[in-house]
């Protein structure tokens, strides 16, 4: 039972994890380039360490596990923000729609 | 927060007391800490802690649904042929205040449903966003301002 939860953890975050990758290459402009990454990576990472952590079941992966998984929220998002940051600033054209001031 | 760190630390005396040092005797000692410390409510000035503690357990599992659903939806938009983004860039005109509030609403935004934040105006009273799929501005900020906003304020406002 354990075993096919923590298989089917592993293959849902590698198959996330594949797809972020691939949206970088596919999507039409850099700003929707970083949705893909932030957002199907997070969720890639996460299942991954949760898949680890219900696997070794071990006090010290756990913590391990949970402390990846805290910072990987942490962080994405605040390198996700700097990039955007500095399109905004040098006026970085979007593929189509449009943009308030 | 400072209750929400007593509860580990009681969480962590427990632990102690017991002499076992696993995850579940972890739960245990916060679950009974939990409990001491709602039978203390009425002796503190603000008796919030019960109703605080379930306002941030409610905010992670809204956090956590969005972050399910924005990833399908990104997934799904890259595995499609057709490009079905319609990006915009939106100014979100703020509530929030402390540095905490807008690190937090920032971070949501960023990881749920069609949206990033990009910056936070130098006044504070504006976050930059780009929405992915935004047909309407005013139903993208309402969206963010219902779920996310107002459910960040239960937990850091009294």
């Amino acid at each position: 039972m354990m075993e096919w939860v923590v298989a089917s953890c592993l293959i849902i975050g590698v198959l996330f994890s594949f797809f972020s990758a691939l949206g970088i290459l596919r999507m039409p402009d850099a700003y929707i380039r970083m949705h893909s990454s932030t957002k199907a990576g997070t969720i890639g990472v996460g299942l991954i360490m949760v898949a680890v952590a219900l696997h070794f079941h071990d006090t010290s992966v756990i913590s391990r596990a949970i402390g990846i998984i805290a910072f990987i929220l942490m962080t994405a998002p605040v390198a996700a923000q700097l990039l955007g940051k500095s399109l905004l600033m040098n006026n970085y054209k979007m593929w189509r729609g449009h943009q308030q001031d | 927060m400072n209750l929400f760190l007593l509860n580990i630390l009681l969480a962590f005396g427990w632990m102690l007391l017991n002499g076992n040092y696993g995850s579940t005797d972890f739960t245990i000692g916060f679950v009974v800490g939990f409990f001491a410390l709602l039978l203390t409510e009425p002796f503190r000035n603000k008796p919030n802690y019960g109703r605080k503690f379930w306002a941030a357990l409610k905010l992670l599992a809204v956090f956590l649904y969005k972050l399910l659903t924005s990833s399908l939806q990104v997934v799904w938009d890259v595995i499609t042929p057709t490009h079905l983004s319609h990006p915009a860039i939106i100014n979100v005109p703020l509530e929030v205040e402390s540095d905490f509030e807008i690190m937090l609403l920032a971070n949501i935004v960023s990881l749920t449903p069609g949206s990033l934040s990009l910056d936070v105006s130098e006044d504070r009273k504006y976050l930059v966003i780009h929405a992915m799929f935004s047909q309407d501005e005013q139903s993208v900020i309402d969206d963010i301002k219902e779920t996310l906003e107002r459910r960040i304020l239960e937990v850091t406002r009294d």
